[in-house]
């Protein structure tokens, strides 16, 4: 079980490419997409899931032109698009065969996949109530049992956990965990704590180009010795985001704690700390070490910065 | 849908809506009632019937489903025809009510106390139901066309519908 994406570019407009020079091999396991909002992911995810063409590039499953023969992936491909909507005078079941019969399941086994599948998604009281009276996160629930009824080997997700609260976003994580296996996971976001969990290998995305793809582990472990905390005051935070990658501030009663991402020792009195997801210094050692000539890199260290709740 | 329908079927009930050949109408037998809901739902099921059934395709747009849709092996005549098939559905539920009206018509009207279902369902079958076949593919055709698949096709239905009859 193989995708494989070889330089894919998405044109938009004579001057603006969407996604350029992107190329990746993605195998079993859950992949994170991860970029700032407009990074490009959206628009991979939809060529991925044969919605638009490619202006150049390939896509191949198992060796198969999947932009010459989608049918190829829509046969083994679940889709759940970011504004993901229903028909709200529908009740879960309903909707669910309804979806099914578009993706011309056997009718026979569909009964038992849907009650399968609206137990797996927790939907089990709400099943019989209109969807338009359900929260965002329940729609969602709906939204990913729709992508599962053809048990699809390929599941593309793009940001799922938008619009959920907490909880709900530590469930559908959950959820996405244990969906995965003998099975591709594609997951889009902008928030680092989506993925960090789940996640056995992450894409870091911006401006329509793959910065770099490797597991969560490897890309905490090449930050080793350059993340470094300690506590100044309120004040010099601005001058200090001026001069080096902040990654992470709380504030305290002495000042405000800052973490940041520097090959040397950034302050006299800053301590070499662990990298982790938490606090997020999740950038590649090569990419910081571009970052002060490099525009692209900086820029990712800020959405990764951005995307993470302190 | 089912206030339109009730609407004909009791203003035809008491004789505002009526179909007459210069000063002289039919007896009210199955034959001339049948006839006559046939020819009378054809013209307002036809006009705004329309407007009833068009919307599924830019509703599909508009909610994300047809974003799932197009990930499936689901071809886009299939997609079209099943569209086709929902509006038709719709119009001919609508209209198997003012068919069985016509019964009650007959039966109210007194003019011939003999139901002949065949005499009476024939005009539906061949007039009604091509004209809602016609209404339901129409529907289908404008949503696919953009200029069309907003207020301006709306429009333009209702004007080219009232210059064809």
């Amino acid at each position: 079980m193989q995708l494989s994406i070889n330089n894919l570019g998405k044109q938009y407009r004579r001057d603006f490419w969407g996604l350029k020079n992107f190329s990746l091999d993605i195998k079993a396991g859950i992949l994170g997409l991860l970029g700032p909002n407009g990074a490009g992911k959206s628009t991979f995810m939809r060529m991925l899931a044969t919605i638009t063409k490619p202006t150049e590039g390939t896509i191949s499953w198992n060796g198969t032109d999947v932009v010459k023969s989608p049918d190829t992936l829509r046969a083994i491909l679940g889709y759940l698009p970011q504004d993901f909507g229903v028909y709200p005078n529908l009740n879960a079941i309903e909707f669910l065969e309804y979806m099914a019969a578009i993706k011309g399941l056997d009718s026979a086994s569909t009964k038992k996949r849907i009650d399968e599948l609206i137990q797996v998604v927790n939907l089990v009281e709400a099943a019989k109530r209109p969807l338009g009276g359900y929260s965002g996160g329940m729609k969602q629930r709906v939204g990913i049992a729709q992508a599962l009824l053809n048990d699809p080997r390929l599941l593309i997700v793009d940001e799922p956990t938008v619009g959920l609260d907490p909880e709900e976003r530590v469930r559908f994580r959950n959820l996405l965990s244990d969906l995965s296996g003998e099975r591709i996971v594609i997951l889009s976001t902008h928030i680092v704590s989506d993925v960090e969990a789940t996640a056995t290998h992450i894409a870091l995305v911006n401006k329509g180009q793959l910065l770099r793809e490797s597991a969560p582990e490897n890309l905490l472990k090449e930050l080793d010795g350059k993340v470094w905390e300690w506590t100044i005051s309120s004040d010099d935070l601005t001058t200090l985001k001026q001069k080096h990658i902040v990654s992470g501030t709380i504030r305290r009663s002495d000042g405000v704690q800052v973490r940041v991402v520097s090959n040397d020792q950034p302050e006299a009195g800053a301590r070499s700390v662990s990298p982790n997801w938490k606090m997020p210094i999740s950038i590649s050692s090569e990419v910081m070490r571009d970052h002060n000539s490099s525009h692209l890199s900086f820029s990712t260290c800020r959405f990764l910065r951005a995307g993470t709740p302190l | 849908m089912l206030g339109l329908v009730a609407f004909l079927g009791y203003q035809t009930a008491v004789g505002n809506i009526t179909m007459r050949l210069d000063q002289y109408r039919g007896e009210f037998n199955s034959a001339w009632v049948g006839s006559m809901m046939a020819l009378i739902s054809s013209f307002f099921l036809g006009w705004f019937g329309f407007y009833l059934v068009k919307g599924s395709v830019t509703r599909d747009r508009e909610t994300g489903v047809g974003q799932i849709m197009a990930t499936t092996p689901l071809t886009r005549i299939l997609y079209m025809f099943g569209k086709f098939i929902s509006n038709f559905s719709v119009l001919v539920a609508m209209n198997l009510i003012l068919a069985i009206t016509a019964i009650g018509i007959q039966l109210i009207a007194g003019e011939s106390t003999q139901i002949n279902i065949l005499t009476m369902f024939a005009p539906f079958l061949f007039i009604t139901l091509p004209v809602m076949a016609l209404v339901a593919a129409t529907a289908v055709l404008f949503e696919s066309i953009a200029f069309l698949s907003g207020g301006f096709g709306n429009v333009v239905y209702f004007f080219s519908f009232r210059n064809l009859f």
